[in-house]
C-alpha cells in the first residue's frame, strides 16, 4: 500500500500543526493504514522518551547562589549605564576627535605669509622676541631711524607728550592721537619675519608697513638666530612678527 | 515589599523603575526551567549553569526592550536559546559524538552509583541517545517536546521558516528512534 502521508505530516499531525483540511485527510488515511498508525505511535513514544530523559541536577551552588551572582553582576554594570551607548557614541566621538586633530594640525601647519596680518594681540598679549635685527638694506621708502616705529609706540609717545602738557588729557584725545599716528605711520619702515613653531626664522621681508619685499640678505643674516618657540595660549605657534626699535632706543634717538 | 506571588509584570515594572533586587525573584522563578533547556543544548551541567546565568544577565540588560503584556518566560527563553546557539558555534562542538564519549560523560555525571531501577536505566539510555543527536535536532526536539512551543514560535526563535521546522522536527524524531533502536539491538546482542 502506498502511503500519501509523509513522516513530516505525521509529525505535524502529532503536534497539532496541520490545518483542518490536512488533519481530516490524515485522520482518514490513519483509519485505514496500520503502517502509518504504527509510525505515529513510534513518534509518540519518542516524545514520551524525551520527556522522561533525566537531567543532571544543577549544582547546589547554582540552586543556592544564582540569584546573588546575577544581582552582583547587574549591580556592577547598571542597566542604565551610559556604556550602553558606546556603540553609538564611539564612532561619533572618534569622528569629532579626528576632525579636531585635523583642523588643529592643518591650522598649525599653515604657512604664515609675509602679507598676512596676524592679529595675535587679540588672542594673547604681545610677546617680547629678543632678536638682533640689522639695518635693512632694502627699504622701499627710506625714513630716518628716529621715525621708524610702530603705531603703538608712536601713540604711546604722543600720550606721554600730551600728559606733560595737561594732566587732564581725556581718553578721547588719546584715542584720536593713536588713530592719527597709526595712519601716519603706515608708511614707516618695517622689518617683518615669520618664525616657525621651533623659533627658527624662516622668512624675512623689509619695506614699509604698506609694501614689504622678501629680503634674502636679511634672512641670511638672521638665519643663525634661534629664538624661543613662540607660544599663543600655551601652544607652539608659527607667528608673523613686525620688528620695531625698542621704546628706550626711540627715546634715546629723540 | 515584593513576594513570590507577584506577577511577572509587576516585578518587571519594579526592575524597570530601578529596583534591581526584584530581578532576583524572576531568577528564582525561571532558573530551573531554563536550566533544563540549556542542559539539553550544552549536555553538561557546568555549561548549562553558565548559560542560564548569562541569559539572565542579558535579559536584565535588555529589560527596557521587554514589551509589557507579553510572556516574560518566552522572551527570556529566546534570549537564552540565541545565546546558547552562539555558545555552541563558538565551541565548535562536533554535532555527532561517539557513543563511547557519551556513555563515559553521562556515567561520570552520575553521583550516586546505586542500583538503578528499570525506569532509570531507560532514562539514561534515552539521554545517551539524545546526546548523540546533531545539535540542530537536539535543540528543535527540546523546544517542541519539552518546552511545548508551536512551529511558529520555534521558527521565530531559530530564525527559520515554519516548513523547515516541520521537516527538521520529523527528521530529529526519526533519528532519535533509530539511535534508540540501534542501542537496544546492541544491548540484546550482548
Amino acid at each position: 500500500m502506498n502511503c500519501d502521508l509523509s513522516i513530516e505530516s505525521l509529525s505535524a499531525y502529532l503536534d497539532g500543526e496541520l490545518n483542518e483540511k490536512e488533519r481530516s485527510a490524515a485522520e482518514i488515511h490513519l483509519a485505514v493504514c496500520p503502517r502509518c498508525r504504527e509510525v505515529l505511535n513510534a513518534l509518540r513514544t519518542i516524545d514520551e522518551n524525551v520527556r522522561q530523559g533525566i537531567f543532571e541536577e544543577p549544582s547546589p551552588e547554582f540552586s543556592r547562589a544564582l540569584n546573588r551572582r546575577v544581582l552582583d553582576r547587574v549591580r556592577v554594570a547598571p542597566r542604565r549605564s551610559l556604556l550602553r551607548f558606546v556603540p553609538v557614541f564611539a564612532p561619533v566621538a572618534a569622528a569629532i576627535f579626528i576632525f579636531i586633530v585635523l583642523t588643529e594640525t592643518s591650522a598649525s601647519r599653515r604657512m604664515v605669509s609675509i602679507g598676512d596680518r596676524v592679529a595675535y594681540e587679540e588672542i594673547a598679549p604681545r610677546q617680547e622676541v629678543h632678536m638682533i635685527v640689522p639695518e635693512p638694506e632694502l627699504i622701499l621708502a627710506p625714513i630716518p631711524a628716529a621715525q621708524r616705529q610702530t603705531a603703538k609706540a608712536a601713540a604711546d609717545r604722543v600720550l606721554r607728550a600730551k600728559g606733560e602738557q595737561t594732566l587732564e588729557a581725556s581718553t578721547e584725545e588719546a584715542r584720536d592721537a593713536v588713530g592719527s599716528m597709526a595712519i601716519s605711520s603706515q608708511r614707516e619702515a618695517v622689518v617683518r619675519a615669520i618664525i616657525d613653531t621651533n623659533g627658527t626664522i624662516i622668512k624675512v621681508a623689509t619695506g614699509n608697513t604698506l609694501i614689504s619685499v622678501r629680503d634674502t640678505i636679511m634672512e641670511k643674516e638672521l638665519a643663525g638666530q634661534q629664538l624661543s618657540p613662540p607660544l599663543i595660549e600655551g601652544k607652539k605657534t608659527q607667528i608673523y612678527v613686525d620688528f620695531s626699535p625698542a621704546p628706550d632706543e626711540e627715546e634715546d634717538e629723540e | 515589599m515584593y513576594n513570590t506571588s507577584e506577577s511577572d509584570e509587576t516585578l518587571i515594572d519594579a526592575v524597570k523603575n530601578g529596583n534591581c533586587d526584584v530581578f532576583g525573584w524572576l531568577v528564582a522563578r525561571y532558573k530551573l526551567a531554563l536550566y533544563r533547556l540549556m542542559y539539553r543544548m550544552a549536555l553538561n551541567r557546568d555549561d548549562a549553569e553558565d548559560l542560564v546565568e548569562e541569559a539572565f544577565i542579558k535579559a536584565y540588560r535588555s529589560i527596557g526592550k521587554f514589551e509589557p503584556g507579553r510572556p516574560f518566560y518566552s522572551w527570556l527563553r529566546r534570549i537564552a536559546v540565541n545565546n546558547a546557539i552562539n555558545f555552541l558555534k563558538r565551541e565548535r562542538r562536533s554535532d555527532i559524538r561517539p557513543l563511547e564519549y557519551v556513555e563515559k560523560t553521562i556515567s561520570d555525571q552520575r553521583n550516586d552509583p546505586v542500583v538503578m531501577t528499570r525506569e532509570k536505566m531507560l532514562a539514561e539510555r534515552i539521554n545517551k541517545a539524545f546526546a548523540l543527536l546533531p545539535k540542530d535536532a537536539r535543540v528543535i526536539l527540546s523546544l517542541k517536546v519539552e518546552q511545548d512551543l508551536s512551529y511558529d514560535e520555534i521558527g521565530k526563535l531559530l530564525n527559520i521558516p515554519k516548513g523547515t521546522v516541520m521537516s527538521r522536527l520529523a527528521r530529529a524524531r526519526m533519528k532519535l528512534k533509530k539511535i534508540l533502536d540501534e542501542t537496544e539491538a546492541r544491548k540484546n546482542e550482548l
